[in-house]
């Protein structure tokens, strides 16, 4: 039996054992995403047809990012976010995936790699929605979630993690130094940071934002972190009006942004995203991972930390 | 004829990205697809983490000391520096296709 087969065939037993009779066709695996393995099925019972995503995490995701993923869909249920409903889960392993699983509906539409890839004017309206998503996100109440996540705290496990990966580029070096010196007091008001709030997590149907994926990093915690991580270039520079965007969401949650306070995040953020350079490198290295796009991620550090130096220095970023 | 040091002619990285490259349009499985332009672009890029060595570790170092010294105006100013010579020997990699196939 092949593998989408076998998925297929467990998620209906699961189901069968909770008393709903369906069947379930698998439609393909997505081809993006470097963590964990996602399915797309349809699931036909008596009510009729339901195509939905079912997710499953793997050794680099660890179980955890699944269970967060539920929390978070949860806790954002029913309230102005765009995002997957949930259908179904399973927090343990004593399921046929020997694993957490979750299953959540199928947004409508395509995601984009990145807000470059959008012509104009799809590109800002669809930005605008996003920051929208992100102002009503950071309104819904954190503490299904857990404690509130410190800016130091979050620089501290970012460095812990780092040290792990072993020598590290001078340049992340100094901006640790710089981030170390400035770290910012918790958050007048925490909120849930959905962690990796991009367009590359963000699916649009035409000039509509249908909804908000990938939440295995949500934990409350400083908003601007969200704010400042959906501008930095992952790819390519964004191509958006920063200024009006932040304006906005400054309107929407009816909290004033500290210029200051982002500009730390937003150095942060590059931090990040050169753990994940270092990391997915490492893991290909190693031979965790055959992904050639992991491999290839060691070429796009040496683009994120000139974009993080030029942002330090004051200068425009390409 | 002056005879050849090695056993046979290796090709270049450049030219085994191109070929991954064009076996990669030929390819319908998008998800192999962006496998092969992710490892044509790392192959392109063979060698190239080199260039500018004298250049980069002499930097990497002065940067080490300012941090160090917690000359901040210096590091910042040498982050700079270093970070637009690293750049400047990537060739870029086209991540619309290495994602998306």
């Amino acid at each position: 039996m092949g593998e989408a087969a076998t998925v297929g065939r467990g998620l209906a037993e699961w189901l069968c054992g909770r008393d709903v009779a369906a069947t379930v066709e698998v439609l393909g695996r997505a081809t993006v995403g470097l963590s964990q393995e996602t399915w797309f099925v349809r699931v036909t019972t008596a009510a009729g047809d339901v195509d939905a995503v079912l997710r499953l995490p793997t050794p680099a995701s660890g179980t955890r990012a699944i269970v967060t993923q539920r929390t978070a869909l949860q806790a954002v249920a029913g309230t102005g976010v765009p995002a997957p409903g949930l259908l179904w889960f399973d927090d343990g392993d004593r399921n046929p995936f020997s694993r957490p699983f979750i299953v959540m509906t199928r947004v409508p539409g395509t995601v984009p790699v990145g807000w470059h890839e959008l012509p104009e004017p799809a590109r800002t309206c669809l930005a605008e929605q996003a920051i929208d998503a992100l102002a009503a996100l950071h309104d819904v109440d954190p503490a299904p979630l857990g404690e509130p996540v410190t800016p130091g705290f979050d620089l501290e496990r970012l460095g812990r993690r780092l040290d792990r990966i072993g020598p590290l580029p001078p340049v992340v070096t100094g901006a640790l130094a710089w981030l170390s010196r400035r770290i910012p007091d918790p958050p007048a008001r925490p909120a849930i940071v959905h962690g990796d709030f991009r367009m590359g997590n963000l699916v649009v149907d035409g000039e509509r934002l249908t909804g908000v994926l990938d939440w295995e990093l949500a934990a409350p915690g400083d908003p601007l972190s969200d704010l400042a991580w959906c501008f930095i270039p992952v790819w390519e520079p964004p191509g958006v009006d920063e200024q009006a965007l932040t304006l906005r969401y400054a309107e929407r949650t009816g909290a004033p942004v500290g210029p200051e306070r982002l500009h730390w995040h937003r150095m942060l953020g590059y931090v990040r995203l050169a753990y994940f350079a270092l990391a997915g490198t490492r893991a290909f290295d190693n031979g965790r991972s055959d992904d050639f796009r992991l491999a290839a991620l060691r070429l796009q550090l040496p683009v994120t930390l000139d974009r993080l130096a030029a942002t330090l220095a004051g200068d425009p970023v390409d | 004829m002056t005879p050849s040091r090695e056993a046979w002619p290796a090709p270049t990285p450049e030219r085994l990205a191109d070929a991954v490259a064009a076996l990669a349009e030929r390819v319908a499985a998008g998800d192999v697809r962006a496998q092969l332009h992710a490892l044509s672009a790392v192959l392109r890029n063979i060698g190239r983490e080199t260039l500018d060595g004298e250049a980069r570790n002499r930097l990497g170092a002065e940067l080490a000391e300012a941090v160090t010294a917690g000359d901040e105006q210096r590091t910042i100013a040498l982050m700079r520096e270093l970070a637009r010579l690293d750049r400047a020997a990537v060739r870029a990699v086209d991540w619309s296709a290495a994602s998306g196939g």
